[in-house]
């Protein structure tokens, strides 16, 4: 190992000082290549980083990957980009004999994305190693949280999922910037990666006010001291409730008569007059010629339930099955209005909550 | 002849205007009835007087087995005499019911008049046919018996020689109740061999314990 890196020191010095040779006359003969060469500095900080990386100028590539990663405003790198400057920069600095800067480059990359991981291709086993010694010392996370999201108090929950540099113990919580008390999610070990969630309320259990709060991811020591903390503020507001419409109103095209005029009286008439007939004629229907007028009395009477029966026939009757069906549908129908109402109330008596997470922060415990 | 064709008619025209229904499992009736008994023998002879009665009948699908009892004292004329007469009559009919509202029925009928002087006595064999028709949906329906003695019998005035009756009136329920309320008018001629006749008639009003006026469809 030692004889590949000073192999490569030499090479490396060699190349140095054939570069530095090569644009001083490149600079002298062809001033407008070299301001052509400069071009992707201006659009790609980490281009000519890297080429000064590659062409083993590790002392430029450095100054390069640091001036990089300083930028800010709309110039700062995004997190990835960030990353793997920090990577290049530990392995730049560990070319240049630097270890103590090597490890703060990457300790810095640790806390940036605990999860990172550098390719053995790319870099050589020396850079690795050292990267991984300095992982297995560094207490960093990182979390994950799909922003917006919508959680419907009680049912729902935030899942927070959690990342971790190396094994240790952390503690999860929720504060306010309104004074409540902070409410704690977790507290205990995290391996490499660990769910936990919110469910939208605060220490109190009262569903979460609109507002900001802050979900905090402290990384303790082995003492148990915190050593640092990932902050990442939440945004948290009301959604409206929508609650479900009222079932339409039955309407008559739905319903089926529940009454029906069902015959003319023609029946009844009929009957009747036939009944009445029999009752007067009964005597001499048997050969008897001088019966008394006591049939009269009945046969009236068979008249008058005839012309009542003519009367009510044409009055509306009841339909039993319509009446049946028709109910049935009211029924059903109220059945739909009382769940309709019993999940209004259940929704209006819980809360949503919208949740849009900002920008993580790390800060140092010190 | 004639009317006995109009009889046909309406026992053909009831049953056509009924609506569906069957036979309630059991009946109960009593009934109090204004008999009026007129005998054209060797002299016309009136009868009068209340006779009470009681009916009971038992039903299986279409099948129907009546029973009846009737019993009272007749007095000439209607006045309180000596020569008052008791009157006793019993009949079982067993109907079918062959079309709704239609039956034909099958029965022996007796009969007698209990006097001091001895006891004169009818005994038939009878066909029925009962045609009932409503008139008020579910409330009142109208009935009408008729019946011939296939066979008869009797011990005095040289036997029997014939009979034929009928009964025809108005069963209205009571709402709300299993009992319904009759009117009936009923009359039935019977002749003896001799020549003679004997001519009942009466009305009668009972109270019925049944279900039969309860329809398959749309009664209350």
């Amino acid at each position: 190992m030692s004889r590949w890196r000073s192999a490569l020191n030499q090479l490396n010095q060699s190349m140095v000082g054939w570069c530095k040779a090569c644009s001083l006359i490149l600079l002298l003969v062809m001033p407008l290549r070299a301001s052509h060469a400069q071009a992707p500095t201006t659009t790609d900080p980490l281009a000519a980083a890297l080429a000064s990386y590659n062409d083993l100028e590790y002392d430029v590539a450095a100054t390069r990957f640091r001036a990089a990663i300083a930028l800010t405003g709309a110039q700062r790198l995004a997190d990835a980009d960030r990353a793997r400057a920090l990577m290049y920069l530990g392995a730049t600095e560990n070319f240049r004999g630097a270890r103590p800067s090597a490890v703060e480059a990457f300790r810095s990359l640790l806390i940036v994305d605990p999860r990172y991981r550098p390719s053995e291709v790319v870099f050589p086993p020396e850079v690795v190693a050292l990267y991984q010694e300095t992982r297995i010392g560094i207490r960093a996370t990182s979390a994950e949280i799909q922003s917006p999201s919508v959680i419907a108090i009680p049912t729902d929950r935030l899942p927070i999922k959690i990342f971790a540099s190396t094994l240790h113990d952390i503690r999860v919580r929720v504060t306010t910037s309104l004074g409540a008390p902070e409410r704690v999610l977790y507290e205990g070990v995290i391996g490499d990666s660990l769910l936990v969630s919110w469910d939208g309320r605060e220490a109190s259990g009262a569903a979460g006010r609109p507002g900001r709060y802050l979900l905090r991811i402290a990384s303790r020591n082995a003492s148990g001291t915190p050593e640092r903390e990932v902050q990442i503020p939440l945004e948290v507001e009301h959604v409206p409730i929508d609650t479900l419409p009222w079932p339409e109103p039955l309407n008559a095209s739905q319903l089926r008569p529940e009454t029906v005029v069902r015959a003319n009286g023609t029946r009844q008439v009929v009957t009747g007059l036939a009944g009445a007939a029999a009752a007067v004629l009964l005597p001499s229907l048997v050969g008897a010629s001088d019966a008394s007028s006591l049939r009269f009395g009945v046969a009236a009477g068979i008249g008058i339930a005839g012309a009542i029966g003519l009367a009510t026939a044409t009055r509306p009757q009841p339909v039993v099955e319509n009446i049946a069906f028709n109910n049935a549908k009211r029924a059903e129908w109220m059945q739909e209005s009382e769940r309709v109402k019993a999940e209004n109330r259940t929704r209006l008596a819980g809360v949503r909550l919208r949740v849009r997470v900002e920008r993580a922060v790390t800060v140092e415990i010190r | 002849m004639r009317l006995r064709s109009l009889a046909i008619a309406a026992l053909c025209v009831l049953p056509g205007a009924l609506s569906a229904q069957q036979y309630s499992p059991f009946v109960l009736a009593a009934d109090a009835t204004t008999l009026r008994v007129l005998r054209d023998v060797a002299t016309s002879q009136l009868l009068e007087g209340p006779v009470l009665g009681a009916e009971a009948a038992v039903s299986f699908r279409r099948l129907q087995l009546e029973g009846r009892y009737v019993e009272g004292s007749l007095t000439p004329g209607g006045a309180l005499t000596a020569d008052e007469e008791k009157f006793v009559d019993a009949r079982i009919v067993a109907r079918y019911r062959i079309l709704p509202g239609l039956a034909l029925g099958v029965g022996p009928h007796l009969r007698a008049f209990v006097t001091p002087n001895g006891t004169a006595r009818w005994s038939r064999m009878e066909i029925h046919t009962r045609a009932e028709g409503d008139l008020i949906n579910g409330l009142a329906r109208v009935r009408f018996d008729l019946w011939f003695a296939a066979s008869a019998t009797s011990n005095v005035q040289g036997g029997g020689d014939g009979a034929m009756g009928g009964e025809v009136g108005l069963v209205m329920r009571i709402p709300n109740t299993p009992t319904a309320v009759q009117l009936m008018y009923t009359a039935d001629r019977a002749t003896f061999a001799n020549g003679g006749a004997e001519f009942v008639e009466g009305v009668r009003v009972g109270l019925v314990l049944d279900r039969i006026l309860r329809a398959r469809s749309g009664s209350p």
